[in-house]
This record gives structure tokens, sequence and C-alpha cells, in this order.
């Protein structure tokens, strides 16, 4: 294991003309990323289940599995995973500075809004700079929105503008301490670094916003998931868990647009999920009538599952949930396409969303 | 260390717009971090922590995109509005 | 403690006021936009608070839970709408 990343932190990253003959080493990167992103988001499913019994935690390694087989590549667009392990720990020293950052500007700030209007003087300003990589840009650019009197407005490829509330808190940030810390945050990320540059000239349309979004998508997958699995415990359930599960991708469609959101989420997908949902459901209500009680009466189910009948209620519902998740998810999901799309796709960029699209969009701007 | 929360809390309701955006994420992360304190180290502070790290990315996400959308917009007096007394 | 949460709580909802009055008379949309995010997140800290005074927190966490990322996403929503339409 040594030995292998120190390979890798040896030899730069291989140029991408070269890249369609190592197909093996995007391979490589494929499954690391599918196995960080799983612990990653088990991790996350077991910080919010804490139901700790072997159902359970099956249910949570099969969710886990199909978000980190459907969106792992999300999570590493900007830094690969085998820098990860450097990164989350500087992060995590950066974070309480910049906390106590916030806190002293807020102090600051909540003066200046008690003083006189007249002391204001908001300006808009540029600011150079010396960032590449990707993640780092919008650490940064977060960074400078979350301390109060300075606004990111917007991102050029290698130029911030910054809306300022008074000249203090710009002087604040041009000496650039900032930038410096969170400079050293990601400055493994040497051969991420190499990768990032030609993706930002791709993607520098709305990147904050984008890797955000990246961020967020398959944990608030796995939050649907939980809502669903865990319905005959907490509020929720199949309604609440599909619409969060809808929501993702109403997200997704937000950021990167509804063409290629609809690549990844086909209606082919939505229509059979629909349906198979309302199978699932309707299946499950008539196997009870079948055998001889009501519709969807759970415990006439213990003919199969021979768990005893609370258990096989509380299964029974589960699997009456997943089917209405599914179809509530997919439901809103075509809801969502036919309303924002009108019948027709609008005519906008297709804008890369996973590793996959961000090599094949730098391919077309090195062409 | 609730009083705290109150005395952060206090100021960023007569802010401007633009305070409102930030001083709300730290006051939200007061608060979450004082309640999970105060609810002591269980499953359910630990999932307070986790909505206050979603808050901590999302907000700062969320008021960068209206003010560029305001921005790309063209709003010009939204930023000057605060000049004149 | 929970007289304390209560108090908390209906003092936040006072502070909602002051940005309802943002929301109604703002003199742009974005303004509007801003004053409701503010108000989505002190509903977020008053959902919690609730679930305190009702001692049914992880209930009311899950709930709060999904409000922050529907908050999230429909500021993004607005944002990317008023961004798409060019002007306000």
């Amino acid at each position: 294991m040594n030995h292998d990343s120190s390979t890798n932190r040896t030899k730069p990253y291989t140029p991408l003309t070269s890249y369609q003959p190592v197909f093996s080493q995007r391979r490589v990167e494929q499954v690391r990323h599918f196995t960080l992103a799983f612990v990653l988001l088990l991790l996350f499913w077991l910080l919010l289940s804490g139901h700790y019994d072997v159902f359970h935690i099956v249910i949570g390694v099969l969710c886990c599995l199909l978000v980190s087989y459907t969106s792992s590549d999300f999570l590493f667009v900007h830094v690969g995973a085998d820098d990860t392990h450097l990164i989350i720990p500087r992060l995590l020293t950066y974070i309480p500075w910049h906390l106590y950052q916030i806190v002293v500007s807020n102090i600051y700030l909540a003066k200046l809004v008690f003083s006189p209007l007249d002391r204001l003087t908001p300006r808009i300003m540029p600011y150079q700079t010396k960032l590449t990589n990707g993640l780092a840009l919008v650490t940064f650019a977060n960074s400078i929105t979350l301390t109060p009197g300075t606004i990111t407005i917007d991102l050029d490829e290698h130029t911030f503008y910054i809306h300022a509330i008074d000249s203090k808190v710009a002087d604040d940030l041009l000496t650039g301490e900032m930038e410096d810390r969170v400079e050293k945050v990601f400055l493994p990320a040497a051969h991420a670094k190499v990768r990032a540059r030609t993706m930002l000239a791709a993607e520098s349309n709305n990147l904050i916003v984008k890797t955000i979004v990246r961020l967020f998508t398959p944990f608030i997958q796995i939050y649907g998931l939980y809502v669903i699995a865990h319905g005959h415990y907490s509020p929720g359930g199949g309604f609440q868990g599909g619409v969060i599960l809808a929501a993702s991708v109403v997200l997704l469609a937000l950021a990167f647009g509804l063409r290629r959101t609809m690549t990844k989420v086909t209606e082919k997908l939505t229509t059979m999920l629909c349906s198979s949902g309302v199978f699932i459901f309707g299946g499950l209500g008539l196997l009870c009538l079948l055998l001889g009680g009501n519709f969807l009466d759970y415990e006439k189910l213990d003919l199969f599952l021979k768990v005893g009948a609370p258990q096989s209620r509380s299964l029974g519902i589960l699997g009456i949930e997943i089917g209405i998740g599914m179809a509530v998810m997919a439901c809103m999901t075509s809801i969502f396409f036919d309303i924002a799309t009108a019948g027709e796709l609008p005519d906008e960029p297709s804008e890369p969303l996973t590793v996959d699209d961000c090599v094949a969009a730098e391919d077309a701007v090195n062409e | 260390m609730t009083g705290s929360i109150g005395i952060i809390r206090f100021p960023d309701f007569y802010t401007r717009m633009h305070a409102t955006g930030k001083s709300d994420t730290l006051a939200v992360l007061l608060c979450l971090c004082g309640l999970a304190i105060h609810h002591g180290f269980t499953l359910d502070s630990m999932k307070l922590l986790l909505i206050a790290v979603f808050v901590f990315f999302a907000n700062p996400t969320g008021t960068h995109s209206i003010c560029r959308a305001a921005f790309r917009c063209g709003v010009k007096p939204w930023t000057n509005k605060e000049n004149k007394p | 403690m929970n007289s304390f949460f209560l108090g908390i709580s209906l003092f936040l909802c006072l502070l909602i006021v002051p940005c309802l009055y943002r929301a109604i008379v703002g003199p742009t949309v974005i303004d509007r936009m801003v004053a409701v995010g503010a108000i989505g997140t002190k509903t977020l800290i008053i959902l919690i608070l609730m679930g305190f005074l009702y001692e049914r927190i992880a209930m009311f966490i899950d709930i709060s839970m999904v409000y922050a990322i529907l908050n999230f996403i429909g500021t993004l929503a607005a944002a990317r709408y008023f961004e798409n339409k060019g002007e306000i």
C-alpha cells in the first residue's frame, strides 16, 4: 500500500493526450473512488441510522453500494482519492482558524450595523488568486463569503469579484493570509492541480455551485434512502424519502443543466422506476389479499417470511415504503423534467458532471 | 453557553441584506453547537452537528448564487444602496 | 430550561418579523430572496427548539435536516431562474 502510493506521488499526472491507452489506470482510479465513497457514505449512514442490528446495517450497506455506484465519481472530481487523507486533517485544522475569523469579523460587522450608514463604503473589487485547484478555489470563495463584510460575487478563471462592505474588511482580505492558508490545505494535490487547471476553463461557469452540489448529492441521496428505510421508526417513509431523492436530482439539474442530468437520469429510467414502484406496492397488497387477509394485511406475509407476525409486519411496511419511495421519486423527477423542459430540451451546453465528462471536456478544449 | 448564543444571535437581525446570509450562518452554527453540547454526547447531537456542517457549506453557496444572479442581472442599486445615508 | 427554550423560540419568531417586512416590502426580488432564505434558517432553529420542547428530538432533527436541504435547493433554484431570465 505504502509502496503503491509513493510511486503514485513521484509520477507526474499522465498527460491527457495519452489518456486512452492507459485504460487500466482509470479503472483503478474508479475502484478507489468507489471504495472511499462507500466508506464515507457508510459512516454517514451509521451516524444517521442509530439502529445497529444486522438487518439495518445490511440495508445501509446496500444503499451505500447503490449510491456509490451511481455517484461516487462526484466526490472526487477535483481531488483524487489518494489525496483525500492528506487534505481532510488539514481542512480540520483550517476550519477552527476560519471560525475564529468569522466570529471576530462578525462582531466588527455588528458594530458597523449599529453605526451611521455613511461609514459604509461598499464596493466591488477584483482579486487575483494564485490558487488553481477547483476545490481550493471553492473553499476560498466560500470562506470569503462566510467572513462577514465580503461576498464572492463571481469567479472568473483566476479572478474573484468580491463585494466588500467596508475598506477595512477589504484590506483584511488583501493581505492574503486566508488565501495562503487555503493553499496550504490543498498543497499536496499536485497532480490534481494539472487536471483542475484545464478543467476550470471548461467549467468556469458557476464553479462554486457545481462543486458544492457534487459534494452534497451523494449524501442527500443517502439521506433520502435512510428516510425511506426508517419510515417505520421515525417520521417520513416512502413519500418523504422519495421526494428527497427527487430533490437531489433537481439539485443536479439546477447546477448542471437539464441536458446533462437527463443523460444520467433518463426518462426510461424514471418510467421504469415509477411503474415498478407501483408494482411493488400493489403486488405486496394483492399478495396479502391472495393469502386470505385484507389489502396490505402484512401479517399474512409471515407465510413466506417465517419470522413471526411483528417482524413480518415491519418487513412488509419496509417493502411498501421502498415501492412508494421508488414511485414517488420517479414521478417527482419526471414531473420536474416535464415542467422544466416543456416538451423540448432547452438549448444549453452540456456541462461536465463526472470525472469522465470532465476528461471529455478537457479533450475537447485541448483540441 | 446558551447565553453567548443569545448575544451573537441578537445583532444579526438588524443588519442589512448584505449581512444576513453570513451572520445567520454563524448564528445557526452557534445555536446548533450549543444545543448539541446541551443535549450531551448522543447520536442526536451528532446529527445536530451534521446539520451545522451542512448549513456551513450550503449557506455561503446560496448567498453566492443569489449575489451572482443579481450581479449578472446588472443590479447596481443593490450594491450602492447602502452608500447613501 | 424549557422556559428558556420557549423564550428563545418566541424571540426568534419576533426576529422573523423584520425579515418578513423585507420579504414583503423589499424593493427588488433579490431582497425578497435573501429575506426568505434568512427566514428559512430561523425556522430551522425554531424546529429544533420545538423538538427540545416536545422532547422528540430525533424526529424534529430529521425534519429540520430536510428543511435545510430544501431551503438550499430553493435558493439555488430561484437564483438560477433569475440568472437565466437575465433581469429582475
